[in-house]
């Protein structure tokens, strides 16, 4: 069993890479020829498909790679003097903000911020150009193993069409990224990150905050119904009656305890809910929780779709670091795995069947 | 505060209770009502569906004559009206339901041994259809176990069993799959 939460190598996107250009040992190529070996059951078969599809393209990438490392190292080291000449200004404008002023605002910590931000920016741009191209040439042609994907690093505004469902919070501000499109085992399978954000105010300030983080999920579905039933984690009684007093869906009473102690189910419909949440798919749905460990997986069945949204605590669908030698491995492996554990809620749901169990 | 007081107040505090009481029977014994129709409106479906099923088993199963006329017969009882106060009626409302999903399910595994049959379009499609009746039969059986279980739990319990003459309210019977259903299936009997 893995989780969403573990696949990455810490630092991939943050800092870290940014400074691990300091070591010129980064633009080094390897001279050996790579070779796919696989890992589990997840990427069977993978290794004779990375041989036809992938393997040709890693000297072209691994040029590309070197060249925007080149390039971001080049923008650190010029711009590293900054470093130490941002703190000095930055402590300066704060001695005399706090000589000038009696209530201070700040002045000398926002520069800093904002100008080792925007270093920061200008360093990962050159970065950023090369792990979209990445994900825009090398991640569909990974998802081909598995089945018909379209892989999309620009995703338009798309989350208001699933606000009806109940599961996605209020919010102001959508950022979407890495849509997958696609039919796994005749599903049609669409899914996207997205980040939500709310405006907060408190007096006369106001900020943004989070108030979602992950994966949004839309699957067709084999079985016809006409109301709406949402799959929420249990809260507790309190929360779980304020949280839907005003929904206007019926809290639905399952026989299974165990499932009954992880989820709420509410629907519009009572009859219907059973006839979705048969005893088989509850045992299924406590299968799938334990697979996506501490995620709070939340489902809603409507208009014949089955929508799922999982928060996540860093991105998924992110290529390796810039800083070791391109060869596609390490982005497979990753994608893979996720790509494996999200099938898994169509094979496990058995949502490629119609089934009546 | 004096005792006439504090009389008042405990006074309509067990009134408000035993009415709440008395409103949460009503409701627990309305759901009862609202899932045996459902289970009404799933059985009449299935009771349309039956007619075609039978329709085209005739054509091909000369030698399943018993089986087809007990199917008929069941359900026919199954359409009767039944009073739904009346926990005996029913119990022998779904006894008579019971006896027709296996009486059925004996008539589907028959259909595996007329390969013409299994074979025809039409009664593929109605065999599809007809699983789908009875999984939602299945499900409004499961919602109406769950409805009387908190009906019989509200009834059975003091001051609730009190309250339940007054709210006109009795113990229910649950759905219980017959002995039929209950049987091991014998898959090479189906898988041949």
């Amino acid at each position: 069993m893995f989780s969403l939460f573990g696949s990455r190598k810490p630092g991939d996107l943050g800092l870290g890479q940014v400074f691990r250009l300091y070591n010129r040992d980064v633009l080094k190529s390897d001279k050996l020829l790579p070779n796919y070996e696989e890992l589990g059951a997840w990427d069977k078969g993978f290794s004779d498909h990375y041989n036809a599809k992938l393997k040709n393209l890693v000297d072209d990438f691994e040029q590309k790679r070197v060249t925007a490392a080149t390039a971001a190292r080049n923008k650190l080291l010029w711009l590293t003097p900054f470093f130490f000449i941002i703190p000095i200004i930055g402590i300066n404008l704060t001695i005399w903000e706090l000589n000038e002023h009696d209530e201070p605002n700040g002045l000398g910590v926002i520069f800093a911020a904002l100008s080792f931000g925007a270093i920061f920016w200008y360093i990962k741009r050159s970065i950023l150009v090369y792990q979209n191209s990445i994900k825009e040439k090398i991640f569909p042609q990974i998802l081909g193993f598995i089945g018909d994907f379209k892989f999309s690093t620009e995703v338009p505004s798309q989350v208001k069409k699933f606000e009806k469902s109940g599961l996605i919070p209020a919010f102001s501000v959508e950022t979407n990224e890495d849509q997958i499109t696609g039919k796994y085992k005749g599903v049609q399978l669409q899914l996207f990150e997205t980040h939500l954000q709310k405006w907060k105010y408190r007096g006369k300030r106001s900020r943004l905050v989070t108030v979602f983080n992950g994966l949004v999920i839309n699957l067709s579905m084999n079985k016809n119904f006409t109301g709406k039933t949402i799959i929420k984690q249990d809260r507790g009684s309190v929360t779980n009656w304020f949280g839907n007093k005003f929904s206007g869906l019926e809290n639905i009473k399952l026989e299974d305890p165990k499932f009954e102690e992880i989820f709420e189910v509410y629907s519009t419909d009572q009859i219907e809910a059973r006839y979705l949440l048969t005893v088989s798919f509850m045992e299924r749905l406590l299968d799938l929780a334990d697979i996506f460990d501490k995620a709070e997986i939340q489902l809603c069945f409507e208009d014949n779709h089955l929508l799922i949204i999982i928060p996540l605590r860093k991105p998924i669908f992110e290529p390796g670091p810039i800083t070791e030698p391109e060869n596609f491995i390490d982005d497979a492996q990753s994608l893979l795995k996720e790509m494996h554990l999200i099938c898994q809620i169509v094979d496990i749901l058995k949502l490629n069947m119609k089934l009546n169990l | 505060m004096d005792n006439g007081t504090i009389l008042i107040i405990v006074a309509v505090t067990v009134t408000l209770l035993l009415y709440l009481l008395y409103a949460r029977i009503i409701k627990n014994k309305n759901k009862v009502y609202e899932a045996l129709a459902g289970i009404d409106v799933q059985l009449k479906n299935r009771s349309n569906l039956i007619p075609n099923i039978l329709e085209i088993a005739k054509k091909f199963m000369e030698h399943e004559k018993e089986l087809i006329s007990s199917v008929t017969e069941l359900r026919t009882k199954t359409d009767k009206d039944y009073d739904s106060n009346d926990s005996a009626a029913v119990k022998e409302h779904m006894a008579v339901a019971s006896a027709l999903d296996a009486q059925m399910g004996q008539l589907m595994i028959s259909v595996e041994a007329y390969p013409d049959l299994k074979s025809d379009q039409t009664m593929q499609q109605v065999q599809l259809s007809y699983n789908e009746v009875e999984t939602k039969i299945a499900a409004a059986r499961r919602f109406y176990n769950s409805a009387v279980g908190q009906l019989n739990n509200s009834i059975e319990i003091f001051p609730g069993s009190f309250l339940a003459q007054y709210a006109n309210a009795s113990v229910m019977p649950f759905y219980e799959a017959d002995e039929a259903s209950k049987a091991p299936i014998d898959a090479s009997s189906i898988l041949g």
